[in-house]
């Protein structure tokens, strides 16, 4: 690889460790770079050092913002008594894709799980306790996914809420739209018949 | 070339690898603990519905490569996931306990048949809504008995003799079971067990399957033989399991 100049193996190297990225891609990314103008270099560059020094985690829902409190926190014409409880800020995203909910959110920053050990203090359970202290919140939604973990966390959030007089429901499994009811599996078809909803 | 295996297997733990794989680690009824790569596994639910979740029961077929370290898994088919050991987080913990228990105890490859009904059958209990902590003292004693690390619960393991009726015993994890009173040294690490505890624990290592199912313990038994289970097995393993941690996580801050 040395017969690329020094700048260009740097780049290369720092695109290398990109996930999904390998060797080749870099390489790909590196030299396109390199061809394109000196305003698109800049404005990319600047991007990465804002996201750093800009981001900051929202105060109310720990999503990231760029400000104290984040645009959905701070919408007007969203609900402040639906919470909808999330793994991560990409559930966020894809359920605001839904464009059907319009509630707020509280991202726990990970989940549960008994096997890697992590417990209720190494995620933001507490902070949403505290939240439903205040007593402005009538129901919780808990979105974390369908997995072992996610389940485990669900039992405990809806565990720790118990003495709060608020409904805690869980999102729906089942089956996809679209799909055709004999090639589901069995552990999902389980599933839908036992969340089946009234017509 | 690679090699084919077909098995069945219930699954130990389970992570996700890079962009779109997960390992996962499996205790299989012909081979012992295995670890495989799922390719594709996160982005494609079809090819592994399901069935990559820890505890659950699986047909697979896995390729191997002499000297490889890791496995390919080709196909994981469930046969059961376990669904109502899902439905509550305490036994959750107990099913999490009970396979990393395993895999902490099994080197990679020992194939063991009795230990895989073992844990298939107590999975099934655990799923049965059979009472968490009892299964668990149980589950441990007969894992370590089948692994070759049952400790001496019938006789001093210093004298050999059969502790008085009416003397105190204790419990030595470095001497590997019961010291009675004479035996004791005062500086000794030890835990207190009765007479009563040991004599249980002995018969649940010891009993047939439907032996075991009658066997009931009281629970002094059960908080004694928890503490002694717990000392001996850290003291096998060098360290406290994750989910162990993990139990006691969710029950202090109840
Ligand atoms: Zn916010
Ligand atoms: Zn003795």
């Amino acid at each position: 690889m040395s017969y690329y100049a020094e700048p260009i193996m740097r780049l290369i190297q720092e695109f290398s460790k990109l996930p999904g990225i390998g060797e080749k891609t870099a390489t790909r990314l590196a030299v396109h770079i390199l061809n394109s103008s000196n305003g698109y270099a800049a404005a990319l560059a600047k991007s990465l050092i804002d996201v750093k020094e800009k981001i900051k985690v929202c105060r109310e829902c720990f999503n990231l913002s760029d400000k104290e409190i984040c645009s959905i926190c701070s919408d007007l014409d969203r609900r402040d008594d639906v919470v909808c409880v999330i793994e991560g800020i990409n559930d966020l995203a894809a359920i605001e894709k839904t464009g059907g909910f319009k509630g707020k959110y509280h991202v726990l920053h990970g989940v549960l799980s008994p096997l890697k050990g992590i417990g209720p203090d190494d995620v933001k359970i507490m902070e949403l306790v505290k939240k439903v202290e205040k007593g402005d919140i009538k129901e919780v939604i808990i979105a974390t996914n369908p997995n072992v973990d996610g389940e485990a966390t669900a039992l405990y959030i809806t565990k720790v809420l118990k003495s709060f007089n608020i409904k805690v429901t869980r999102i729906a499994t089942g089956i996809p739209m679209g799909s055709d009811l004999e090639y589901i599996d069995a552990a999902t078809l389980g599933m839908a018949i036992e969340g089946r909803r009234e017509m | 070339m690679s090699m084919f295996y077909n098995t069945y297997a219930i699954v130990l733990d389970s992570i996700d690898y890079g962009e779109s794989d997960r390992i996962v680690k499996f205790y299989t009824i012909d081979y012992g603990k295995i670890s495989g790569i799922a390719k594709g596994a996160k982005r494609s639910k079809k090819r592994f519905v399901n069935s990559l979740e820890p505890f659950s029961h699986v047909k697979l077929i896995f390729a191997q490569k002499p000297n490889a370290g890791l496995a390919r898994v080709d196909q994981c088919e469930l046969i059961n996931g376990f669904h109502s050991i899902k439905k509550n987080i305490e036994i959750i913990a107990a099913a999490s306990y009970f396979v990393e228990l395993l895999s902490e105890m099994v080197r990679e490859g020992q194939k063991n048949q009795k230990v895989f009904d073992l844990v298939l059958k107590f999975l099934k209990h655990l799923n049965d809504g059979k009472e968490p902590d009892t299964l668990t003292r149980f589950f441990e004693i007969r894992l370590l008995s089948m692994l070759g690390y049952l400790p001496h619960l019938d006789k001093c393991v210093v004298c050999k003799k059969l502790p008085d009726e009416d003397l105190k015993i204790y419990f030595s994890s470095a001497k590997g079971g019961v010291v009675c009173q004479s035996c004791i040294t005062s500086a000794e690490p030890r835990v207190s067990i009765s007479l009563g505890t040991a004599k249980s624990l002995s018969l649940a290592a010891n009993a047939s399957m439907e032996g075991l199912n009658r066997l009931i313990l009281s629970s002094h038994a059960k908080k004694e033989g928890a503490l002694v289970l717990e000392d001996f097995i850290k003291y096998q393993l060098g360290k406290e399991l994750k989910s162990k941690k993990f139990m006691e996580k969710i029950k202090c801050e109840m």
